[in-house]
């Protein structure tokens, strides 16, 4: 029989709810709550030999204390997986699934599995690295997410590859695999297209991903007194390129002093953009960065002032979320500056 | 990155000529530059029509950042 360690926080270990969110990591010997339904599923061949379980409070003041006492807990039940969960939409729940599965594949170098709604944010934490069950916001979705669990447990345990896609109800991990699929990709292709444009395209074999959307700022109201910073992912940098802006998947942006210039000159400047051809930029800076009508603009009036900085990365390849990462830091910055408004500028 | 910006409250105006990228991001004011490799200018006009095309579309982005709710 193989030995399963399930995971639970303190409500579902039949602890109590929000009162006993406080208390510490324990260990019971049998399965409990979630856990009955699950050995239930999974039949003869595998066992839950263990319930570790932890006050989601606890958990999330007490990280890297929990996360060891965790692992020996789950550790002395020589489990051969681990499943933590289902923490549905539960934020702190499911972190602390997140933090035990990443632990337990790391020490114990164990198979492990997580189940939770795919918005949890500890699924944003941990899907890239291990499989996570994609499940509803709240306990009311529990059949359904044990039933997809037991599913993949069964899988795992017989050494079975699991895929990085949505297949069996996981969330999709992001990375790419090579996998052997019946029709070569003319065919399928036509096949996506004939679904389409008859209305039954159910699936399609890239999704794209979903943004967040985001309410727009107040508009400036007068120009006259407003100032403006002017931020690129075009690449621009000082010759040179001092801070090392790499020209492809950047990781990190430069904050250039404007001084008292009156343009960008094409000998001062230079684009280390990788994506795009960059002699009309090089030759004038100016076309990436308008510098130079700003300053007259500044002159006769119509704009306020400029930021004395402008910021410069290069946007090809850049993950979505670095390039937030960053913009993030570079907001803080312009309002700190006093700056209300921002012209952005992108080959 | 525009978005970010926005939900630090600075409104930011994304000059591009991939605005089909921009509006997929859900980024909120979006201009159409130049041309791909030179949005801010163009280096088939001579010096002084291009610093005037420069200036119209300094203007055109500037007013975009006064739109109280930004729309593309």
């Amino acid at each position: 029989m193989k030995r399963i360690v399930h995971y639970v926080n303190q409500f579902f270990a039949g602890l109590g709810g929000e009162e006993s969110a406080g208390s510490p990591p324990g260990a019971l010997e049998a399965a409990v709550g979630p856990g009955r339904l699950l050995q239930t599923l999974l039949g003869e061949g595998a066992g839950i030999v263990a319930t570790v379980h932890c006050g989601d409070d606890h958990f999330s003041e007490n990280e890297e204390e929990a996360t060891a006492r965790l692992l020996e807990l789950v550790k002395a039940a020589e489990p051969d997986l681990l499943f933590a969960g289902p923490a549905f939409g539960s934020g702190r729940y499911g972190l602390a699934c997140a933090g035990v599965c990443r632990a337990v594949g790391a020490e114990l170098g164990i198979p492990v599995l997580a189940a939770m709604s795919p918005s949890n944010p500890g699924a944003d934490t941990i899907r890239s690295e291990i499989p996570v069950v994609g499940t509803g916001e709240s306990s009311g979705d529990m059949r359904a997410a044990i039933e997809a669990s037991a599913a993949v447990i069964v899988k795992m345990l017989t050494g079975e590859t699991v895929a990085p896609g949505s297949e069996g109800g996981l969330i999709p991990r992001g990375g790419r695999w090579n996998t052997r699929v019946s029709k070569r990709a003319a065919e399928r292709a036509v096949d996506l297209l004939l679904a389409k444009v008859s209305g039954d395209l159910v699936e399609t074999e890239i999704p794209l991903p979903a943004f967040q959307e985001v309410e727009p700022a107040p508009g400036i109201h007068d120009l006259g007194h407003a100032k403006i910073a002017l931020v690129t992912t075009g690449g621009l940098v000082p010759r040179g390129n001092p801070d090392g802006i790499k020209s492809y998947l950047s990781t990190h942006f430069g904050a250039y002093h404007l001084e008292s210039k009156e343009h960008l000159a094409g000998d001062e400047f230079e684009s280390v953009h990788g994506g795009f051809f960059t002699a009309a930029v090089n030759d004038d800076p100016n076309r990436l960065i308008p510098l130079d009508v700003l300053r007259d603009a500044v002159r006769d009036g119509s704009l306020g002032g400029l930021h004395e900085y402008f910021y410069s990365t290069t946007g090809n390849g850049t993950p979505v979320e670095t390039a937030a990462d960053m913009a993030r830091d570079i907001a803080a910055s312009l309002e700190e500056d006093g700056v209300d408004g921002v012209i952005l500028t992108s080959a | 990155m525009a978005k970010e910006l926005e939900r630090g409250g600075i409104p930011t105006v994304h000059v591009t000529n991939l605005v089909s990228v921009s509006e997929n991001t859900g980024a909120k004011r979006i201009m159409s530059g130049r041309a791909i490799h030179h949005v801010f200018g163009d280096p088939s006009l001579d010096a002084d029509e291009e610093r005037r095309l420069r200036r119209q579309l300094v203007e055109q982005a500037l007013e975009m950042l006064k739109e109280q709710e930004g729309a593309p």
